[in-house]
């Protein structure tokens, strides 16, 4: 039981760890702002379910799971909130964006 | 009692270490004790979060807009939060998550008010730009006038 826990457990905070490589990964590899948030989101919301989601399998179900399931949660309101902050911050403080079209009210 | 209290915190968490150090160590050897090898992958896990934390502080340096710097930034945020809450649990001390909480609050703080504040600064900045714009368009063409009877002057000084 304690074996087949570890083997979960270890393999979701991997993948997470995965998802969070592939977002700093993506966020060097883009040239525009617009492009690196998108990457960034990846490792907000993938990259730490993954890795909460190991850690309350191997913590067993208890109170401390349940904030850090809080966490999660918070963080999928937040992100996408940021993400728009971020995004409007760009498209207004840049008159071209090169072949990105972008609706300006 | 205080100092022994201490002391017993630094030895148990100081004993943990070295049991993870010494798993590391036996790993070729065989032994496969659930909770030994989870935590080397809990101290590999943090190691890899550090490494990327690295990467993305380079980027945030090099990066070139205002947005690529608040981008990485909030990155960071996240991986030091899935650091903390990956130590709460290496530690078995619950109540990093609760740090874990205030940090990710925090953050997001941080993300929306610098958002806010710089697009107010530059809104102003261009309101401000356009008011003066036909005062501003005035002493341009004057002072390109200027630059322009210089050159020819110097032009004249030079053929002569």
């Amino acid at each position: 039981m304690d074996v087949v826990k570890m083997i979960a457990a270890g393999s979701c905070l991997i993948i997470g760890m995965v998802f969070f490589l592939l977002c700093t990964f993506g966020v060097n590899r883009f040239k525009r702002s617009l492009n690196r948030i998108h990457a960034a989101a990846v490792g907000d919301t993938l990259g730490l379910l993954f890795t909460m989601a190991g850690l309350i399998i191997w913590r067993g179900f208890s109170f401390t799971s349940l904030k850090l399931l809080a966490v999660v949660v918070f963080f999928w309101l937040a992100s996408p909130v940021a993400a728009h902050m971020l995004a409007r911050l760009e498209v207004e403080t840049h008159e071209d964006l090169g072949e990105i079209e972008v609706d300006r009210r | 009692m205080i100092k022994e209290m201490i002391m017993n915190k630094w030895l148990l968490t100081n004993t943990r270490l070295i049991m993870s150090t010494e798993l590391i160590s036996k790993a070729g050897s065989g032994v496969m004790a659930p909770e030994l090898v989870m935590n080397a992958i809990l101290m590999g896990c943090m190691l890899f979060l550090a490494l990327l934390v690295i990467v993305a502080v380079i980027r945030s340096i090099l990066g070139p807009g205002i947005t690529d710097r608040l981008i990485s930034v909030n990155m960071i945020g996240t991986m030091v939060i899935a650091a903390i809450a990956i130590l709460s649990i290496f530690l078995k001390e619950d109540y990093l998550v609760d740090v874990c909480l205030v940090y990710a609050m925090v953050s997001f703080l941080t993300v929306v008010v610098l958002a806010k504040v710089y697009t107010g600064n530059y809104m102003k900045k261009k309101e401000i730009c356009d008011e003066d714009d036909v005062v501003q368009s005035g002493l341009r063409r004057q002072e390109a006038l200027e630059v322009s009877r210089r050159r020819e002057k110097k032009k004249g000084k030079e053929e002569k």
